[in-house]
């Protein structure tokens, strides 16, 4: 074994050299793949283009024909317009669902004024204020409970004495723009 | 390295010695896992073959369809026999050419039995639905980086070896070895980072994979055949090869040519038309370097003519380098853009082709190279010359049927999927007898390699024949002795 | 030579191929371009997508795992290269009753959707770039039904039907299961193998490759940068 030839050294050289020889192109293609870093876009992606472009198009068209903002703003006092709006409890006693504890309590007492809480434009507020009702056989000037009124606190709601055949009744409080 | 009796052959025999003993447990694992491999690997293609005529085979199970077992078939073949024979054989050659002893035994074993795990993986997981459709790429995703990984720690220590040789003259043998062992994780690295760790062309992706396969065959599996060859001819002959000239021609043709071949698999479709075309041309061109250096070992070998009938790996090689010629001829045939290659592009003739360069030039040199080199390291002989004899003549029946049924039956079949006006099952017809074929021929395969799987295991076992006089086919049964000279046993 | 030479010449003879022929090709075709379609010359604005309904990712995937490109091939490749262009439903239908001659050849965008083009390594099947559109040419001639029902019984045996009677086609039964009848019969069940109580039934892979397969329509008109047909045709196929 000739030292000049074959030695530590020299075989541990081999051997890296050896590694860097098979791994060469591997390492290459690496480095070309890492420096184009391009993911391959899809037929879809470049359909989506032209499908975007006219999806700006339009909510360009869209917001300048009606700007959000406007609407944003129009908001509190449609709301307020249509708390107060809230129509008057219409008492029909045909209307009186049959089986509830209102209808109950109207054959219980069939000689006192017939005052129905039940207000058709709060329907969701009808159980609890059904329930209260039905305990307080005294109805009449209670307004109704106030959990059923909106957010905003509206005026006070005409007290429901009589059944007032008023239909729907809108007050139009004049003056506002309405959108 | 001729066999010159001089006078330090007793020390060259020491350090022969010295060099096979401490080969001996990597050499002989690698090539008796590569048999037993090779023995699954002819099964499968058994069963795949009988489905091609007779699709009512055992059709009722997931494991056993034709779509998963024919790629187990290949991957096995080409994985798990074909790398471990050039792995057993190269490691050998390549320590014996440089005089160097191995010392990474313990590592390159350790490297085998990762690679033999990741080949039975990678062939549950083809069977059992997980393939990815890939050819010659069917193993599941994670199979590759333990493959390459197991490459680089069994590989690595022969090219050191080949650094510190003490040998100042370089042979041809290891111009196509060396260049094997560094061509192939080019190959294998490109084609993995690009398929599976990589978004590309779907169309694209399948052209590399074709690359891949034709740079398999012809960047390494062609050159470790022919760089063994080049050793088994001259060492069992005794004469130097005839034309060192045409050995570089040979070498070199094959290095600038055979990276260019294999896109022509994907001739009309939607790729950059060059691409196919100029494959189509490096694997006609091929045929230069291969009949090059099948010439060159072949008169190499006629030029003793007399060993001819005894030598088992002298008989092999021969068959081999026929192989080598045959390949030449069809890589011509096949592959003529204007005439041929639209017949062949989707016909059974590339499964020939395949099979004929795997097994028709591949496998019987590393069947000579293991007739050669077991009794080296195992210091005992081949126990019977009548199991070599039927080990060769039935794999040369079965590879001679399986190449020319699939190439002649391929062109057959080519030339009815172009006849258009004809309806589809006539041409299902037409492969069928070819199919049969087929089956029959590994079939014999199968009952060749009987024959070397016994005696292999015996000689691993230990039960060779002790004896200096190496084991010889004695075909031609005249009177005189098998003139056994002392150079003849190294 | 010394070893320097030797590994330089090998890079060197091994680096000009796999720049060339596929670092530098993989690299390009991976942006390949959509080809914008134009009024004048295409009648249409737009590109050219050729959308495929379906599964076509996971159905790709079961098509591969099974094996279907060892003997069918979905490429139809141009004239100069085979005659597949003249088979009379490979490219395409060659009567379709609304378009009249569909066929067209493969082009590079008719594999979108699926990692690795299933290419095919031999053809002892037919070829599947138009499967989906043979399929349903072959309901409407017998006046209608599902396309899938014929993919399901000829993937549960390829030799029932007379026309393939001849098929090499494995049988994959094992994608189907035979499932008792609890209520209504399924309406992909398979019309054979059913008895009072049971029937067969495909699994969720066979419902995913042959939503594949019935995707495995190609013939949408080519742009006219990819119209390689005689100029005869191409007025009647716009």
């Amino acid at each position: 074994m000739d030292p000049t030839r074959d030695n530590p050294i020299i075989r541990f050289n081999a051997f890296w050299w050896t590694l860097w020889t098979f791994l060469s192109f591997a390492l290459v293609l690496a480095a070309i793949l890492g420096v184009i870093r391009q993911t391959p876009t899809s037929l879809e992606d470049a359909a989506a283009v032209a499908r975007y472009v006219t999806k700006d198009r339009i909510l360009k068209a869209e917001t300048a024909a009606l700007s959000g903002a406007e609407i944003t703003a129009a908001i509190p006092n449609v709301a307020a317009e249509l708390s107060s709006s809230k129509p008057t409890a219409v008492e029909k006693p045909e209307q009186v669902v049959p089986g509830s504890p209102t209808a109950l309590k109207l054959a219980a007492e069939p000689a006192s004024v017939p005052v129905s809480n039940e207000t058709p434009a709060a329907p969701e507020a009808a159980a609890p204020v059904a329930a209260p009702a039905a305990e307080s056989p005294v109805e009449a000037v209670t307004p109704p409970v106030p959990q059923e009124v909106k957010p905003k606190e509206p005026p006070a709601p005409p007290v429901p004495e009589k059944s007032v055949p008023k239909g729907r009744s809108s007050k139009p409080t004049s003056g506002k723009a309405r959108p | 390295m001729s066999a010159d009796p001089s006078a330090t052959s007793s020390s060259d025999a020491t350090l022969r010695t010295g060099i096979d003993r401490s080969l001996r447990h990597p050499v002989m694992f690698f090539l008796t896992s590569g048999a037993a491999w090779l023995a699954v690997s002819i099964l499968l293609a058994i069963l795949a073959s009988i489905k091609l005529h007779y699709p009512e085979f055992i059709d009722d199970s997931a494991w056993a369809t034709y779509g998963r077992v024919f790629p187990a078939h290949l991957n096995t073949l080409v994985y798990g026999w074909g790398f471990q024979a050039a792995f057993g054989v190269m490691l050998w050659m390549m320590a014996r050419l440089s005089l160097r002893e191995c010392r990474s035994a313990g590592t390159i074993l350790t490297a085998g039995h990762l690679w033999n795990a990741a080949v039975l993986l990678g062939t549950l997981g083809i069977l059992g639905g997980e393939g990815t459709g890939m050819p010659w790429m069917e193993f599941p995703r994670f199979v590759w980086p333990m493959l390459l990984l197991s490459y680089i720690a069994i590989v690595t220590w022969s090219c050191v070896e080949f650094r510190v040789r003490a040998c100042t003259r370089v042979y041809v043998a290891q111009w196509y070895l060396l260049a094997a062992m560094i061509w192939f994780p080019w190959v294998y690295v490109t084609a993995n980072l690009l398929l599976h760790c990589t978004g590309g062309h779907p169309v694209m992706a399948a052209g590399i994979n074709a690359w891949f396969k034709s740079a398999l065959v012809f960047l390494f599996f062609i050159p470790v055949a022919m760089g063994t060859a080049y050793y088994l001819a001259p060492k069992v002959t005794g004469r130097p090869i005839p034309s060192h000239t045409q050995a570089r021609l040979g070498f070199w043709s094959l290095a600038v040519v055979a990276p260019w071949a294999g896109m022509q698999k994907l001739a009309g479709a939607p790729i950059p038309v060059f691409l196919p075309y100029l494959g189509a041309a490096a694997t006609v061109l091929l045929a230069v370097p291969l009949a090059t250096a099948a010439i060159n070992i072949f008169r190499t070998i006629i030029s003793r003519e007399e060993k001819l009938p005894k030598s088992p790996a002298l008989h092999f090689t021969l068959a081999g380098v026929f192989g080598l010629l045959l390949l030449a001829v069809a890589a011509i045939a096949l592959n003529l853009p204007g005439s041929s290659l639209r017949f062949t592009q989707f016909a059974i003739s590339g499964y020939g082709f395949d099979i004929l360069a795997l097994y028709g030039c591949f496998s019987f040199i590393m069947f000579g190279a293991v007739y050669f080199i077991v009794p080296r390291i195992t210091c005992r002989e081949w126990i019977s010359s009548s199991l070599i004899n039927m080990h060769f003549f039935f794999s040369a029946y079965g590879i001679v049927a399986i190449a020319f049924g699939a190439l002649f039956g391929g062109f057959i079949q080519g030339s009815a999927q172009e006849a258009w006006l004809q309806p589809w099952e006539t041409i299902t017809e037409v492969v069928r007898p070819y199919a049969a074929v087929a089956t029959f021929a590994w079939c014999i395969i199968l009952f060749s390699n009987i024959f070397f799987f016994i005696h292999l295991a015996m000689m691993w076992l230990g039960f060779g024949r002790r004896g200096t006089l190496p084991t010889m086919l004695d075909i031609v049964p005249d009177a005189s002795a098998p003139g056994t000279r002392p150079e003849d046993a190294a | 030579m010394s070893l320097r030479k030797f590994i330089l010449g090998l890079s060197a003879s091994f680096g000009l191929a796999w720049l060339v022929v596929v670092v530098v090709p993989f690299l390009t075709m991976r942006n390949l371009q959509p080809i914008p379609l134009t009024k004048e010359r295409d009648g249409t604005i737009g590109i050219f997508y050729p959308k495929r309904a379906g599964r076509i990712a996971n159905g790709a995937k079961i098509y591969a795992e099974n094996g279907c490109y060892l003997c069918h091939t979905q490429l139809v490749r141009p004239t100069y290269a085979g005659n597949d262009l003249y088979r009379a439903e490979w490219g395409g239908l060659a009567k379709d009753p609304e378009r009249g001659d569909t066929r067209r050849e493969t082009n590079a965008y008719d594999f979108e959707g699926e990692g690795f083009a299933p290419i095919g390594t031999t053809r002892m099947g037919p070829d599947l770039s138009n499967l989906g559109r043979r399929m349903e040419a072959a309901v409407a001639a017998k006046g209608g039904g599902d396309p899938a029902a014929l993919l399901y019984a000829h993937l549960y045996d390829p030799r029932r039907s007379p026309a393939t009677r001849k098929s090499t086609c494995p049988s994959h039964r094992y994608l189907f299961t035979r499932h008792e009848i609890t209520g209504q019969a399924s309406t992909d069940a398979l019309p054979f193998g059913r008895t009072a109580t049971s029937e067969l039934v495909p699994d969720a892979d066979a419902r995913v490759l042959v939503s594949y397969l019935i995707s495995l329509k190609k013939d949408q008109p080519a742009p006219a940068a990819l119209n390689f047909a005689p100029v005869k045709d191409k007025a009647a196929a716009r």
